[in-house]
């Protein structure tokens, strides 16, 4: 059956084995924090807005460090939190004495737990467990972790999760109609087998890093001084650049796709490769957490606590030619990939356009990321794709065009820039702001525009960063009316600086010119505001027309992760000339009273909050029986919420462009994506929406 | 080349000149020698204004051109020194001061040094793009220096009537001949900013074709038409100068190139573009199946895909030809009827 875990559950397996994915083997005999001075001269220096190194950041680097280190509290106890809260509010000093105690000390205790559970797990799985016998696994909330008291009482956690793990891996394999206690307890022996299998490998593997586990823990304590500044400053080893800037070629078959390590130690897609097997399906964005893989005829692998390059090698060197991904989309739900090798053309056309044919002829672009997450010079964006679908477009009659930026999560700002320039005639796309150059107005960089009729952006509140700039800036000019859930409200620019000081100076943004050595930090150098002067940041782009968004998107909004930078306004004068609204307002209520009356996504609405409700529970029962109803009764709370979204929408229907039915007939795979894409679209509940309101515009021009 | 003859020395024409008087650090009988001491400066600087107008309308090479402009600017400089070195009169500088500023206007804005009279650093901020930048930096330096012109007029005016002077507009040849070609030249100038838009959108596109940049070609090409339609519709409310049609007539037809090209000759590229793009799908899908699984369908499509790249292309060379002949043919024309419109409407 297919199994709808609840949230914190989802969470909660990530963090088992979160904890897993940080650590390795020895420590090292170097100081674990000799290029701690390196990273905060350099923080200080180019950072928007860099902070003082006191109490409150000591304080921040603690919270910070236990968070990483053991979210859930499932790896340290009560007494190696006792011990290292008396560096509490001194490792700022320590930090400048050259003095790193509480790393030292941190990494030391969490080593010697680790060896422990290692030891201690693979002998969990072969309890006797009373599948019948009640009671609760209790989990607590990152940030107010509670640790266990002392190893009996980590030891009892560690058998409930075990326990958990197990039902769990079996309600997800087993076809609903054998979901009992019977079948459970007869496939037990080769449930026991196979999670011993996962645990032994994982614990081995993460305490034995490649590189080591001190140079591991000197890599997260870098890692976490720089997310102490804000979210988005990070550091990365040179291990990870070499994964990072792996290219594919051109000539091998690929799946297209790259894998990084969350933020809670899941394995989450980083990269889809333009035009690559992953990305042409649509159904894939950066940020999707990977649950498991199945290559065809043998058994789904689970990829909770995977190495990301690990896996990354294992689905692109070798084996079969498909495979099929199980990913949990940002906003929660679950969803099965089909994906074919194939070669990534770089001539090729990437952007996915269609015909929505119904009252008026409308065009669809979707655009589910940007080309390139950094600054390239000289290489065409994905506004040159768009121009030439919108040629297509133009010339297939369109009167309208819909622009679908869900789930983009940005990338490079010259990508957004020259795509809001499509349909800006001339001037001033955003404001950036760093340190050293102070306020400056980004401009369009071309005269003219490409596309001049009616225009719907739609978003969602995983839309962010860049994608949140191109939608911002439509919205400011009056050129576009947007739709969607308010998105994600993330208003800062990233740069990729070496460590290395002799090599600092060179300001780069792109990283092929990055020397390796001691790594290298992005770090967050400018504040983006726009053309108004107001940033987006943390309350996202406001759409036009407002519409439910995804159950939990609420939860994942840049304004509740720690040290996020606070929104700012900026007092500089930009010259920019809006196109007159017209009588927006009178049209807008009459489609937000249109939208009330018809129902659909108040139905929405409603079902997603029942099925928060339903998530929000702080523990996970342990009887076999009772652990079953709850996925059943969270399945059918998924069922609703999904057939609120997801049926066939009646006012427009989905269509290739003429130049690519011609193409279709020859590709094979392609025609099956396509075949795919057409009902994907066709019951998708906001565009159906979207064209409505496409329909009112058309029609009150 | 288009040289713009700037038209601000014409503002203090009207300088009474009583009769020629050196200039120096002296001090004056009376107010009106004072002032006639001014205009005698400002009749060096006209005669070399002239010569500089005159070798413009008469296309003279570009070394007689560029020696007269030095020309003048080195009498604007001499002048400038002579003044204000001047006392005030009776400790009044207002009018000293005046000359001074217009002067120095004067000087920046036939050097193009107008970084030294427009806050540039506003402009760029204004402006939308280097050619918005360009115009507006014009149109401020004008403007300033016929606010200075029109300063030190109202200056000159006032000290005549606090000294009892009464100002008699005495107009000598040269002054005349210059405030006529200021008026030829400005013709030239409006029609000039007519096309200017478009023309530059079209450097625009020759760049972004080489380049292959879509998203700019086709932007500029938008914004061609809209500036060549805008022109067209200036363009039909300005008169014949003087009944003479034949600037009008090669700004008109320049206008007219750069919207056919923007709305015919353009699209049909770009259409290679597109059909490029299709034949490399075609092309990946072709290759990709192999050679047993191909049906007959498979490659009457690939054959045809090449026959329509290939056709396309054709159309991509001969149009480009076709469309870079026209241009320089028109601009060798608008060129040439400048020159005649000049040598026929400057005095001689």
């Amino acid at each position: 059956m297919k199994t709808h875990l609840p949230e914190i559950f989802r969470s909660a397996k990530v963090l088992l084995f979160s904890v897993v994915l940080l650590l390795g083997a020895e420590l090292s005999a170097q100081s674990p924090c000799k290029d701690i001075p390196a990273l905060l001269e350099l923080l200080e220096e180019v950072h928007v807005d860099p902070r003082s190194i006191d109490d409150d950041f000591s304080e921040d680097v603690y919270a910070a460090s236990l968070k990483r280190l053991d979210p859930y509290g499932l790896v340290l106890l009560q007494e190696d939190i006792a011990a290292l809260e008396k560096h509490k509010t001194s490792i700022d000093n320590q930090i400048l004495d050259g003095d790193c105690r509480f790393f030292a000390e941190a990494a030391e205790r969490f080593e010697i737990r680790l060896k422990a559970l290692r030891i201690l797990v693979p002998t969990l799985t072969e309890a006797n467990f009373d599948f019948e016998a009640g009671g609760k696994f209790v989990l607590s909330d990152p940030g107010e972790t509670l640790y266990p008291a002392d190893s009996v009482a980590q030891g009892k956690l560690w058998t409930d999760w075990v326990k958990v793990s197990l039902m769990d891996d079996f309600i997800d394999e087993t076809p609903d109609s054998a979901c009992d206690l019977t079948h459970l307890e007869a496939r037990l022996p080769e449930l026991r087998t196979a999670l011993k299998k996962r645990v032994d490998l994982r614990f081995n593997r993460k305490l034995q890093p490649e590189a080591g586990f001190g140079r591991a823990m000197d890599h997260l304590w870098l890692d976490v001084i720089a997310a102490c500044f804000d979210p988005h400053s990070r550091y990365f080893s040179p291990d990870d650049r070499e994964d990072f800037l792996a290219s594919v070629s051109a000539e091998e078959l690929s799946f297209g796709i790259r894998f990084a390590e969350g933020e809670e130690g899941s394995l989450v897609i980083s990269h889809l490769v333009p035009g690559g097997p992953a990305w042409t399906t649509n159904e894939l964005s950066n940020g999707d957490v990977v649950l498991s893989y199945q290559f065809p005829g043998k058994d789904p692998v689970k990829l909770l606590y995977a190495d990301p390059y690990e896996i990354e090698y294992m689905l692109e060197s070798s084996g079969p030619k498909e495979v099929d991904l199980k990913v949990r989309k940002r906003h929660g739900t679950v969803q099965e990939v089909h994906l074919v090798k194939g070669k990534i053309r770089a001539d090729e056309n990437v952007i996915k356009t269609f015909l929505l044919k119904g009252t008026h002829p409308v065009g669809y672009l979707s655009l589910p990321g940007f080309y390139t997450e950094w600054e390239n010079d000289g290489k065409l964006g994905c506004a040159n794709d768009v121009a030439r679908q919108l040629l297509t477009l133009n010339r297939e009659g369109i009167k309208g065009l819909i622009l679908d930026l869900r789930d983009n999560g940005g990338g490079s700002m010259k990508e957004a820039i020259e795509l809001a320039g499509i349909f800006v005639d001339a001037g001033p796309i955003v404001v950036q702001e760093d340190r050293v150059e102070g306020a400056y107005t980004i401009k369009d960089p071309n005269r003219g525009t490409i596309y001049n009729g009616p225009l719907i952006v739609m978003v969602n509140g995983s839309s962010a960063s860049a994608s949140e700039v191109l939608a911002g800036t439509l919205q400011d000019y009056n050129r576009a009316v947007i739709v969607g859930s308010p998105s994600y409200g993330k208003a800062t620019g990233q740069v990729i600086l070496p460590l290395d000081p002799v090599q600092k100076n060179a300001l780069l943004r792109n990283f092929d010119d990055v020397e390796l050595g001691k790594g290298f930090v992005k770090v967050t150098t400018d504040r983006l505001y726009r053309v108004t002067g107001r940033s987006h940041q943390f309350s996202g782009v406001i759409p036009n027309i407002q519409l439910p968004g995804y159950p939990g998107e609420a939860l994942s909004r840049e304004s509740l992760r720690a040290n996020a930078l606070p929104p700012s306004t900026i007092d500089k004068k930009v010259y920019w000339r809006p196109l007159t609204p017209g009588d927006t307002a009178s049209l807008f209520g009459k489609i937000r009273s249109r939208i009330r009356a018809e129902g659909r996504f108040s139905k929405i609405k409603n079902s997603g909050e029942q099925l928060l409700n339903e998530l929000d529970q702080d523990h996970l029962p342990l009887r076999f029986s009772d652990f079953l109803d709850m996925e059943r009764r969270e399945g059918a709370f998924w069922k609703v919420w999904e057939e609120s979204i997801s049926f066939p929408q009646d006012n427009f229907y989905s269509a290739n462009t003429q130049a690519d039915t011609e193409i279709l007939t020859m590709d094979t795979w392609r025609e099956e994506i396509n075949e795919r894409l057409l009902d994907d679209l066709q019951n998708d509940v906001y565009l159906g929406e979207a064209y409505r309101i496409m329909c009112n515009l058309i029609e009150s021009q | 080349m288009h040289k713009i003859v700037l038209s601000f020395l014409i503002a203090g024409i009207c300088l009474l000149c009583s009769g020629p008087q050196m200039l120096s650090a002296q001090s004056f009988d009376s107010p009106s020698d004072y002032l006639a001491a001014m205009g005698q400066e400002h009749k060096t600087i006209t005669s070399d204004l002239w010569d500089y107008m005159n070798s413009v309308a008469r296309g003279k090479n570009a070394r007689k051109v560029e020696k007269n402009r030095a020309e003048l600017l080195n009498s604007i400089r001499t002048a400038r020194k002579k003044i204000s070195a001047l006392p005030g009169y009776e400790g009044d500088v207002s009018l000293r001061d005046g000359v001074v500023k217009y002067f120095d206007i004067s000087y920046s804005v036939l050097n193009d040094d107008y970084e030294k009279i427009v806050d540039m650093e506003a402009i760029a901020e204004q402006s939308y793009d280097a050619m918005e930048a360009y115009l507006l930096t014009q149109e401020e330096a004008n403007k300033k220096l016929s606010d200075a012109g029109a300063a030190m007029v109202e200056t000159q005016a006032e000290f005549a009537k606090s000294h009892n002077i009464e100002l008699i507009e005495k107009e000598d040849k040269t002054s005349g001949r210059v405030l006529i070609a200021n008026e030829v030249f400005g013709y030239q100038n409006r029609l000039f900013l007519i096309y200017f838009k478009p023309y530059v959108q079209d450097g625009y596109l020759i760049e972004a074709l080489a380049s292959k940049d879509l998203t700019a070609i086709e932007q500029a090409r938008n914004a061609m038409i809209t500036y060549a339609d805008e022109g067209l519709k200036v363009l039909a409310k300005e008169p014949a100068y003087n009944g003479d049609n034949s600037l009008k007539l090669a700004c008109e037809d320049l206008l007219q190139f750069y919207k056919k090209s923007g709305r015919v000759s353009i699209p049909a590229m770009t259409d290679f573009f597109v059909k490029e793009e299709k034949f490399n799908r075609i092309k990946s899908a072709f290759e990709a199946k192999k050679q047993k699984e191909r049906t007959q369908e498979d490659v009457d499509q690939y054959n045809n895909a090449i026959n329509e790249v290939n056709a396309a292309l054709e159309v991509y060379n001969s149009t480009g030809q076709e469309t870079n002949k026209t241009r320089s043919e028109l601009l060798n024309a608008w060129n040439k009827a400048v020159q005649k419109f000049l040598n026929k409407h400057v005095p001689r």
